[in-house]
């Protein structure tokens, strides 16, 4: 796993070196903004497991050449009974924009993992002489490591002076699914403003 | 350019995985006590009428009982052996240590009308309630049970252990019972706890 993450931070940090084409548009410094997607995962028997998925993102423009995603989905249907959400951090890293700078396809490259959160109510079991064992409710939330490297491409395209939208498409490779694909379109509102 | 330290360490922050809360141990609530109204020392044998009788006459007990007999000829007789019964013993005070199992002495007679080709045992259970966890699962009773043949004369059986329950170990009182199945007369004689 270790031999995993180096490879891709050095494969970001070389990307991220290479300038992009075209102008550096000036990107606010945040994005934040909204995604929904699809997952086909192929690591299951039995055939091909498809899930949807919508939910919040943050971007972070580091500099005109790096950018931090990080977004949350919640997914379903799966087969926990409480709420199930992907994380996803990821380096986007420009690799060609438009002359007048606004848009902009990236490479990028993450991480992904699991959320879970479920509840569960106070149950009562009798026992036949009488007696009951009584199970309080509980809470539980659970953070999976994010073990699936998450790679791909993305597009975004500024609309005006605010808002941009949003066209992704990655690959997974790890324990979410195997081997799975990703396509999302999402909005994103630059926090004051793009120029 | 070199690699961005922020971006790696929150992707570092994020390797690891984590669990906020979980199901808390189960509670027991006690279901109705049985007193003795004999001492329940040593050899925790109960043969006469009047010790049987505590057996059936309390709260937790069900099923169609008749007391038959005087003495320690006396015996419980389960006319409706097709359908749920229970008896339960007296709670032991002290309890009692180092217990194997439960010995029975039976007579189970099938109703003449059930198939000769038809299953012709009748399935007992005893469950002890105690004084350490049987398992994983602190609330979890010890199970023992056994098929028991055909007889017309009383013969012994000692019900055996079931799940990953590794007797010996402490009881603070037993009860014995069946689900029902084929139907016939079972009689009782004799109930002891085998250390």
């Amino acid at each position: 796993m270790q031999r995993l993450w180096l490879t891709f931070v050095t494969v970001a940090g070389l990307l991220a070196a290479s300038p992009a084409r075209g102008q550096d548009a000036s990107a606010p410094h945040f994005e934040i903004g909204a995604n929904a997607s699809g997952i086909v995962a192929f690591g299951f028997e039995g055939g091909a497991g498809v899930v949807g998925g919508a939910g919040p993102g943050l971007t972070v423009n580091v500099t005109p050449r790096v950018a931090i995603d990080l977004a949350a989905e919640f997914i379903g249907p799966t087969e926990s009974s409480g709420t199930t959400a992907l994380y996803q951090t990821q380096l986007a890293l420009p690799i060609r924009r438009s002359a007048d700078g606004k848009r902009t396809l990236s490479f990028t490259v993450g991480a992904a993992g699991l959320l879970w959160y479920w509840q569960a109510s106070e149950t009562r079991s009798p026992r036949l002489d009488g007696s009951a064992v009584v199970y309080p409710g509980y809470r539980t939330f659970r953070i999976s490591a994010p073990t699936t490297l998450a790679l791909g491409i993305a597009r975004e395209e500024v609309v005006s002076r605010h808002v941009a939208t949003r066209f992704g498409l990655q690959t997974y490779l790890g324990s979410l699914g195997g081997i799975a694909v990703r396509a999302s379109v999402g909005v994103a509102f630059g926090v004051g403003g793009y120029r | 350019m070199t690699v961005p330290i922020l971006p790696v360490l929150l992707l570092a922050l994020l390797t690891a995985a984590c669990e906020i809360g979980g199901r808390p141990p189960g509670v027991v609530v006690p279901g109705p006590a049985v007193p003795s109204p004999f001492p329940t020392a040593p050899p925790y044998v109960w043969d006469t009428a009047e010790e049987l009788a505590v057996w059936m006459n309390n709260s937790v007990a069900r099923g169609s009982f008749a007391l038959e007999g005087s003495g320690t000829d006396a015996f419980i007789r389960i006319e409706r052996a097709d359908r749920d019964w229970l008896l339960r013993g007296p709670d032991l005070q002290p309890a009692a240590e180092a217990v194997l199992t439960v010995r029975l002495r039976y007579r189970w007679r099938p109703d003449p009308d059930v198939p000769p080709t038809a299953s012709l045992t009748t399935r007992v259970s005893a469950f002890f309630e105690t004084t350490t966890a049987v398992n994983e699962d602190a609330t979890a009773q010890a199970h023992l049970s056994s098929n028991l043949s055909p007889r017309d004369d009383w013969t012994d059986v000692e019900l055996r252990p079931q799940g990953q329950f590794k007797p010996p170990i402490g009881v603070e009182y037993c009860y014995v019972q069946s689900y029902g199945a084929n139907r016939g007369v079972l009689e009782i004689d004799r109930i002891e706890l085998v250390r």
